[in-house]
């Protein structure tokens, strides 16, 4: 067999040991390849601030804005394009936890004072 | 033969790279998670301006107060719960002189809001006390913040860090900008256009005496406790700048909410005075941050 030919059945298994591998991680929850990751500069401080992350993939992960959010190598906050099914299934079974550091008042009209400005857009995904 | 070998490899492999990219996603019909949600649910809205309203009167312990507050919310297992409350209770200990301080500023703001009055030489006096009681905070919590590394696994460490960041980015939201705080007070006091006009520029006239506020220390401070504690070994004692960078957060922010009152004094009503003497004395009362999650 040529060295291409031994190259080429290397590739074959590692292919086949990743396929293998992914479809076992969706039954595991080891699949943060599959979803594309966003980064369109919005850092929710505040919701980060006052929520209990969920640790996903080895990252603390937000639920904010109703998306989920971690942090990026180079300081920046990014979130998931898709949310991946674990965290669905996290958050379904029950909302994450906040911290809530005062009585908050809810004045006629319904606004809410200070805080964060909302994201336009409504769903991002 | 060598043909049909490498057209099957070819198979498998596009069979298998078609799994990689469908096999996941939640994609069963069941259970499938919604591809469009809303945005900020009203608990999460409510969080942060409840965090807002916190951080405009609770200044005491600086950056200490800040990664005290961080340990609120860290996501830790229920076994894990009990030593970081322990270190959070040491921490909020360890910044108690601080707090007595702002009790007392607080305290001096509502005496003088009640009376009609607010006494500079009071206040002021309350503002170098406070200011001083937290320049010594960092110094004070250095055990106490050596343990809390040593207990954290190194994912934890990096998101104590995150929540420092985040919390110091809402304190500079929440003490920095007076129309927000305006938009506050005037939804809580029924504040009029004309009283508004008045507040901002008693406010603007009350600063133009204080330095303008400088986050760069503090940022440069939380930026080396972060390089620091992310690290495997960790000292707070070779933090130097914790005391400077605290005693400049507080002692401004704490000025910035005495000249906020002192231009709202002789602008409100009896009823609106009665309400924010209310406020102020409820604010002096409690330490929402060092009861716990």
């Amino acid at each position: 067999m040529s060295r291409a030919s031994v190259l080429r059945v290397l590739l074959c298994a590692a292919g086949l040991g990743a396929g293998l591998v992914s479809n076992a991680g969706c039954e595991a929850g080891v699949e943060a390849a599959t979803y594309p990751v966003v980064d369109d500069g919005y850092y929710p401080a505040a919701c980060i601030a006052t929520t209990h992350p969920i640790y996903y993939n080895g990252a603390a992960t937000y639920w904010c804005a109703g998306a989920w959010y971690y942090h990026v190598p180079g300081g920046r906050w990014a979130h998931y394009g898709r949310e991946p099914r674990e965290l669905y299934e996290r958050r379904t079974r029950a909302e994450p936890e906040r911290r809530m550091y005062e009585p908050v008042a809810h004045p006629p009209g319904g606004v809410r004072p200070g805080g964060e400005a909302p994201r336009g857009g409504g769903g991002r995904r | 033969m060598n043909v049909l070998k490498r057209s099957t490899r070819l198979v498998v492999l596009a069979l298998l790279g078609t799994s990689v990219v469908l096999g996941c996603g939640g994609s069963s019909a069941s259970g499938r998670p919604p591809s469009v949600v809303a945005g900020a649910s009203a608990e999460e809205a409510d969080a942060t301006a409840a965090l807002v309203e916190h951080d405009r009167h609770h200044h005491h312990g600086g950056v200490t107060l800040l990664i005290a507050m961080s340990l609120d919310t860290m996501g830790v297992a229920q076994d894990e719960r009990a030593a970081l409350e322990k270190i959070r209770a040491d921490l909020h200990a360890r910044m108690e002189p601080a707090h007595a301080a702002e009790r007392t500023l607080v305290n001096t703001l509502a005496d003088g809001l009640a009376g009609g009055t607010l006494d500079p030489a009071k206040v002021d006096a309350a503002l170098a006390q406070l200011t001083s009681a937290a320049a010594m905070v960092h110094e004070a919590s250095v055990d106490a913040l050596n343990q809390l590394h040593a207990t954290l696994t190194p994912a934890q460490r990096a998101t104590l860090v995150d929540k420092l960041e985040a919390h110091w980015s809402v304190w500079q939201k929440a003490n920095g900008e007076d129309d927000d705080r305006l938009v506050h007070l005037t939804a809580e006091l029924g504040l009029s256009p004309d009283q508004i006009a008045k507040i901002r520029a008693g406010v603007a006239e009350g600063m133009k005496a204080v330095p303008p506020f400088d986050p760069q220390e503090v940022t440069a401070h939380i930026h080396a406790f972060g390089e620091a504690f992310r690290s495997s070994t960790f000292d707070a004692r070779t933090l130097t700048t914790g005391g400077a960078a605290t005693a400049h957060m507080v002692g401004w922010g704490a000025t910035r909410m005495a000249h906020l009152f002192e231009a709202l004094s002789p602008v409100l009503t009896p009823e609106q005075r009665e309400k924010l003497v209310r406020m102020l004395r409820g604010h002096a009362s409690h330490n929402p941050s060092a009861e716990g999650g």
